[in-house]
């Protein structure tokens, strides 16, 4: 029986499969079986199989010119070939030089960082798309069920500088760069280096997951939140699933367990760190992802009037320019008297008169509470004021290692009257982190 | 498993020499190498053929061989090789280290 044989590799862009002589239905068979085993690109794989198939007609004719039938003839030219799955070993390794690995390694880290721009690209316009689609659809199908929504749920805080939407679609969009970054990389390295996918897989998972995670964790510096964080930590397992389920032969195939045991970890990491992040509640400050509690009890607030000395810089910082904040380690606020409205009862009383001025730690609240909230103290808060020599109380905080972003203090003391005072206007104090995400996880604020 | 015989034990090594020399003389493609070497060595002895491709494409990607596919005497298309300029600095690498390596052979079992 003969057979007209075909290239292999059927799947490679632009190769076109020749026509090859007929041959042999063994001699075809153990083509075949050569193929399968062959761990190499299509266009390795194309032309190994057609300089054999030449090769193999050309032993089995001239075998046959000696003497030997077809079947015969056959037999003897596969058996001088040796066995397959050994002769696909050694054209394997006789393809893995040294420069190739390294050439290899080379374009990778080149194509991920091509990969990852498409990938940017490529995750932008979905979103761009799913955005205009689900504005249309909220627009004109989905309305009443929106409206029903929109008047039962939460209002979202669009003023926050760390809105959970944008991180939301930051990770999809760094999560897309990831992918397509990591399987540009294993293709590269496997086509150009010739070494066993498996083991190229393998290896990009790892060092670019390590990297990834690293550079993200130690290196990288930016304005971190919780949701930030988790968008952050998107990025190593989307590019060690992109290289681990990276398939460029039909018969490679990572495990359904595989795929699903990563999957359930990218998604049950962020959310583990995310979990202590939350319940943690006051303590932790940043944007937490729970309403705060209701207002404290009397017992807890510890003045009972209020002599607003107005802040003469809104709480900005001094001598720098609003928004810089993050720059800043130290966050200087000076209260007057002397800005501040007139209250009839103290419009003569001078700040040398009030008595016990301090800045308790639990005289702080997360905005947009607006009452002093203990389980919201901080340390870095705790502090005793007293007026400077131009008559101003001075405000010292070190924003370093604080996470909170949007909160409120309350200066108090103690008046002429023996009633405890609130001091200052309760005005919002904008702060952003910016670190690494280990800075972010190590801030205990 | 069956246990290699002595000549090819002693040809494995030696592949890469026996191709480059043959191919010293003009291009030729995988199975008239291995015809090549079996016509010059009287029929003694032929590289294995599962060692002759192998040995061909490391010799390529090392820089030692080009090759390209073109229609041969016979009809359809081979891949024919031949020797670069790597590859005869190569060759005569090889040659100067077999006949030592022979020389030595023969001292000790034909003193």
């Amino acid at each position: 029986m003969r057979r007209r044989r075909k290239t292999a590799g059927p799947e490679t862009p632009g190769a076109s499969p020749h026509e090859l002589p007929e041959l042999p239905a063994a001699a075809a068979d153990f083509l075949d079986e050569l193929d399968a085993d062959l761990l190499l690109p299509d266009r390795d794989r194309i032309r190994i199989h057609e300089e054999l198939t030449a090769h193999l007609e050309d032993s089995i004719a001239s075998l046959m010119a000696e003497g030997l039938d077809e079947e015969r003839a056959a037999a003897e030219a596969i058996a001088r070939l040796g066995r397959p799955e050994a002769l696909a070993r050694d054209l394997e390794a006789a393809r893995r030089t040294t420069r190739r690995l390294l050439a290899g390694a080379a374009g990778g880290v080149f194509q991920a960082g091509v990969g990852a721009l498409w990938g940017l690209i490529v995750g932008y316009l979905a979103l761009l798309l799913v955005a205009v689609l689900a504005a249309l659809l909220l627009a004109t199908i989905a309305k009443p069920p929106v409206d029903f929504l929109a008047a039962h749920l939460p209002a979202f805080d669009t003023d926050s500088n760390d809105l959970g939407l944008n991180a939301v679609f930051g990770a999809f969009v760094l999560v897309s760069a990831a992918w397509f970054g990591a399987r540009r990389a294993v293709l590269t390295t496997y086509q150009v280096s010739r070494r066993n996918p498996e083991q190229v897989r393998a290896a990009w998972a790892a060092v670019g997951g390590i990297g990834l995670l690293g550079f993200i964790l130690f290196v990288y510096s930016g304005q971190q939140t919780w949701l930030a964080l988790v968008a952050e930590l998107c990025i190593p397992p989307a590019f060690v699933l992109g290289a681990l389920k990276f398939d460029w032969k039909s018969h490679i195939h990572l495990p359904l367990w595989a795929t699903l045991s990563i999957v359930v970890l990218s998604v049950a990491l962020p959310v583990m760190l995310l979990i202590p992040a939350s319940s943690s509640g006051g303590s932790g400050g940043g944007p937490l992802l729970e309403p705060l509690q209701t207002g404290p009890s009397a017992a807890e607030i510890a003045y009972d009037r209020v002599a607003p000395l107005w802040g003469s810089n809104s709480g900005e910082v001094l001598g720098a320019d609003s928004g810089t904040i993050e720059q800043q380690s130290q966050f200087d606020m000076r209260y007057s008297q002397l800005n501040g409205p007139a209250l009839n009862q103290f419009s003569n009383i001078r700040l040398e008169v009030w008595h016990g001025t301090s800045l308790p730690k639990d005289q702080a609240a997360y905005d947009p509470e607006l009452v002093p909230d203990p389980s919201y103290g901080a340390s870095f808060l705790s502090q005793s004021l007293s007026p400077t020599a131009d008559g101003h109380l001075q405000v010292n905080l070190d924003l370093s290692k604080v996470r909170a972003d949007k909160w409120v203090i309350f200066i108090t003391a103690t008046g002429p009257d023996g009633h405890r005072y609130r001091l200052n206007h309760p005005e919002s104090i904008w702060s952003t982190f910016h670190g690494t995400v280990w800075d972010w996880l190590a801030a205990t604020d | 498993m069956r246990r290699p015989s002595i000549r090819t034990q002693l040809l494995k090594g030696t592949t890469p020499l026996l191709v480059l020399t043959v191919l010293r003389d003009g291009e030729l493609y995988g199975y008239e190498i291995a015809q090549r070497i079996r016509d010059r060595s009287g029929g003694a002895f032929a590289p294995s053929e599962g060692s002759l491709y192998p040995t061909l494409h490391a010799l390529e990607a090392e820089g030692a061989l080009q090759a390209e596919w073109r229609i041969s005497d016979k009809g359809p298309k081979r891949r024919y090789y031949r020797v670069t300029g790597s590859g005869g600095a190569m060759l005569a690498e090889h040659d100067k280290a077999w006949a030592e390596f022979s020389i030595g052979v023969q001292a000790v079992v034909r003193p």
